[in-house]
């Protein structure tokens, strides 16, 4: 058969090298600039007005921003606010690798398996609807004012996240795609490995992003009930002395993490993605 | 040789009943090439996935060279309308899947993939991914993945179906001598145009709707090897016109008979 | 194909007569269910010291002793009516922000900054901030809520109204459609759908919110039934009170949920 019709192939990009590349980082902060102008204007503006609202004395809760960004300097360095960090990581390291881990398999055995989606099915649509937070209680009451709290806690709001996005990817999976596959008479583990486990890795990198989220989320807010442990425990605290610079402080801090690891996570996902559409 | 006797195929969705093949019977010789055609809803694509063993026949029966077909088998190959092709997978590792399937080792899967991805023109695309691909060459990748696994059957679905005119011409025309090449595999080929049934095949099948069914078939005059330039001679224009009318015709009545087509394609 | 983060994403499956109750998924979840409740009682009973893990039995127990007791509802109301005024406020000015923001780039692009913040944290960081600034009384409580409940609300409406189809906004300018009333005959039904989404969504988390701000704040209502029996170790009581909460966040998401369905009846899928 001879090549009639013109390839149109797409080819990627190439990265600048060399002196070519700070120019083009250059320019690219140039063109970012341009591109988020208005949001940049957007966030001083902000900022101002919080500012104005601050020094006017609005209310309490509204402390000026440029006294928050002092106390903020000061507190971000501290031993106290590192050892708080400290022990958020750790309740976040323990927790959510394994319920990665499980909710990945356990996603894949209910997308694979329709008996056992069955049984999981009605449990994971309540651990997905209920009020989550009204579990902690009962949490606190068996595990007590310990770390082990939070962890449970955060395993309860990962695990059906995961579980059900990766359980969705697997049924993503192309009609036509299996159909392909069962035309060349492929068996279940070729189909698995060139069809259904690509075709599921969108959705479950997609439920991991926001497990991270939940893992944060989740973490804090069983820490603030707690009141003793973590960053959450931080944050009550301060709030119960009425430190507002502080408080406000470590609410940029959370934030801006929440942002960054969100952003992380986002490119991880995307970079994976391209990989395979 | 594949005989296909009384096939009926009757569909069920939601509790209603939905008869897409009544009595369909005829036979394609081992080494011919065959068309099916006919309107949109008239059976033909779930006559050939019933020939694939991807489905089957509700009564009647199909049987290639005296056995029943009962699932998908290796002496066919499949090459769908919009290509199949795995997203995520090189060219290379497309067009080897068939053999993959078979558990053939890498080395030789590839060594076989990257033969027949140079005969459908495609050799120096062996790494690229389908995205990268228009779409007749993703419908090349599709061709050399079926023929990779060296079937005695060729079961095409309309493959040129989601092409433009141009890029269908062009294919036409390489199918025609790729096939006349090998002039080894049996090859049924779902189409919808008369131009494309005329050219490439021995026999077309002419198909009716409500219930599907066959209405004629019909044997091309034209002999081989076939060139690309017969599709403008006055008798290929004349034989494809007279056959495109019975085929409007067909159209016509099953419009005038209800709204839509509601079939497999 | 979106992520599933709640429930109702995962439910595909329209509609239940009595013919799909009795289908092979649903049977077989409901035996998970009760093999689950079985379970529960099973284990709760073999413990010798069962003050943190109570049987089922004995929860349904207290449940059923906590229904007949006025204070029981009495701490509902408390804790309902700052959950309503948070929730309504919520849901009010989530579309009214989200349509003003959603269709005007501009004002977009400058909120947009303090949105992406306020999304990534976690709302329950906010709380002692309304605490200082409002005390603890039914306008705190009532702002947490709404602060649960806003930012899905208004951000699913922008979200509604900025992707309208292309085509469709191309269509009402070849017919030089006036702005009122492209926005009334086309923007709004366009962002129905995920207005709508948005209110179901913020809703939940507004219930979310509420129990926060039980937990949290010194509380009057249900909250101070949760702090009682767990500091009594009274686990049954404590038990049936959470189940209430669960029972409470489920049924006003099934009333989101039928009320999507009546708004948007047209579309015949959902």
């Amino acid at each position: 058969m001879e090549m009639t019709d013109e390839p149109t192939v797409v080819l990627p990009e190439h990265a600048p090298e060399g002196d070519e590349e700070v120019v083009h980082r250059l320019s690219g902060l140039v063109a970012w600039l341009r591109k988020y102008q208005v949001q940049a204007i957007g966030l001083v503006l902000g900022a101002v007005v919080w500012e104005i609202a601050g020094r006017a004395g609005v209310s309490p809760a509204f402390p000026a921003i440029s006294a928050v960004f002092r106390e903020g300097v000061e507190l971000w360095a501290s031993q106290r606010f590192i050892d708080v960090l400290k022990n958020t990581a750790t309740s976040i390291g323990i927790a959510f690798p394994p319920s990665l881990v499980v909710g990945v398999l356990l996603g894949l055995l209910m997308g694979l398996f329709r008996p056992f989606e069955w049984v999981c099915r009605p449990y994971i649509n309540l651990a997905l609807s209920l009020p989550l937070v009204a579990i902690i209680p009962i949490v606190l009451l068996i595990f007590g004012l310990s770390q082990t709290t939070i962890v449970v806690v955060i395993i309860l709001y990962v695990l059906p996240v995961v579980m059900v996005n990766t359980f969705a990817g697997v049924r993503s999976a192309d009609a036509d795609l299996m159909q392909m596959a069962e035309s060349f008479n492929a068996g279940r583990a070729l189909t698995l490995k060139r069809i259904i486990l690509p075709a599921a890795r969108p959705l479950t990198l997609a439920g991991i992003r926001i497990g991270v989220g939940r893992a944060i989320s989740g973490g804090i807010v069983a820490e603030q009930v707690v009141g003793v442990l973590g960053i959450g425990g931080l944050v009550q605290r301060l709030g119960g002395a009425f430190a507002v610079e502080s408080l406000y402080a470590v609410i940029i801090f959370i934030g801006a993490v929440g942002v960054a690891s969100l952003a992380l996570v986002n490119r991880i996902e995307q970079r994976y993605q391209r990989e395979g559409a | 040789m594949i005989e296909l006797t009384s096939v009926a195929k009757t569909f069920t969705r939601n509790g209603k009943s939905f008869e897409a093949l009544r009595d369909v019977s005829f036979e394609v010789e081992t080494g011919s090439f065959i068309s099916l055609i006919g309107p949109s809803g008239c059976g033909k694509t779930t006559l050939l996935k019933m020939m694939a063993g991807l489905m089957r026949p509700t009564r009647g029966s199909i049987r290639i060279d005296g056995s029943e077909v009962t699932g998908a088998g290796p002496d066919r190959a499949l090459v769908f309308q919009n290509f199949v092709l795995l997203p995520w997978a090189d060219v290379l590792t497309n067009a080897a899947f068939g053999l993959e399937a078979r558990g053939v080792s890498k080395a030789e899967r590839e060594n076989a993939a990257r033969g027949q991805l140079e005969r459908v023109g495609l050799a120096g695309f062996e790494r690229h991914y389908p995205h990268e691909l228009s779409g007749g060459m993703q419908q090349r990748v599709g061709i050399a993945r079926a023929l990779a696994v060296d079937p005695d059957t060729l079961l095409m679905d309309e493959p040129f179906g989601s092409l433009d005119t141009i890029t269908r011409h062009v294919m036409q025309r390489d199918l025609l001598k790729l096939w006349q090449e090998t002039a080894t595999k049996t090859t049924v080929f779902v189409t919808h145009s008369m131009e494309e049934a005329a050219l490439l095949s021995d026999r077309v099948v002419i198909m009716d709707t409500r219930p599907g069914r066959v209405s004629r078939v019909v044997e091309v005059p034209f002999p081989r090897p076939r060139v690309g330039g017969l599709s403008v001679s006055a008798e290929f224009l004349a034989f494809t016109a007279e056959l495109s009318r019975d085929l409007e015709q067909m159209q016509r009545i099953d419009m005038a008979r209800g709204a839509g087509g509601g079939g497999d394609d | 194909m979106t992520a599933v983060e709640r429930q109702d994403e995962v439910d595909a499956e329209p509609r239940r007569g009595m013919r799909s109750l009795l289908e092979p998924s649903r049977l077989v979840g409901a035996a998970a269910i009760v093999a689950g409740l079985v379970g529960w009682e099973i284990y709760g009973r073999s413990l010798d010291n069962n003050i943190f893990f109570p049987t089922f039995l004995s929860m349904v127990e207290a449940l059923v002793g906590l229904l007949g007791e006025a204070d029981f509802w009495n701490s509902y109301r408390l804790t309902l009516t700052p959950f309503f005024w948070g929730w309504i406020s919520s849901m009010a000015l989530g579309v009214l922000i989200g349509l003003i923001a959603g269709l005007n780039p501009t004002i977009w692009k400058l909120v947009s900054p303090y949105v992406a913040f306020f999304h990534a944290l976690p709302v329950s960081v906010l709380v002692p901030v309304v605490v200082v600034g409002l005390g603890i009384g039914l306008a705190a409580k009532s702002t947490v809520v709404f602060l649960f409940g806003f930012f899905e609300v208004m951000l699913s409406t922008v979200a509604g109204v900025a992707y309208i189809s292309e085509d469709i906004r191309e269509m009402t300018r070849s017919f030089g459609m006036s702005r009122l009333r492209a926005f009334r005959r086309v923007a709004l039904p366009g962002a129905m759908p995920a207005i709508m989404a948005g209110l179901r969504i913020g809703t939940g988390r507004a219930v979310v919110g509420m129990v926060v701000m039980e937990l949290l704040l010194v509380s009057v209502g249900v909250g101070r039934l949760v702090v009682r029996y767990r500091a009594r170790f009274e686990s049954p009581e404590l038990y049936a009170v959470v189940f209430t909460l669960a029972v409470f966040g489920l049924v006003a998401l099934a009333v989101m949920r039928s009320l999507e369905r009546y708004v948007l009846r047209w579309r015949g899928d959902v």
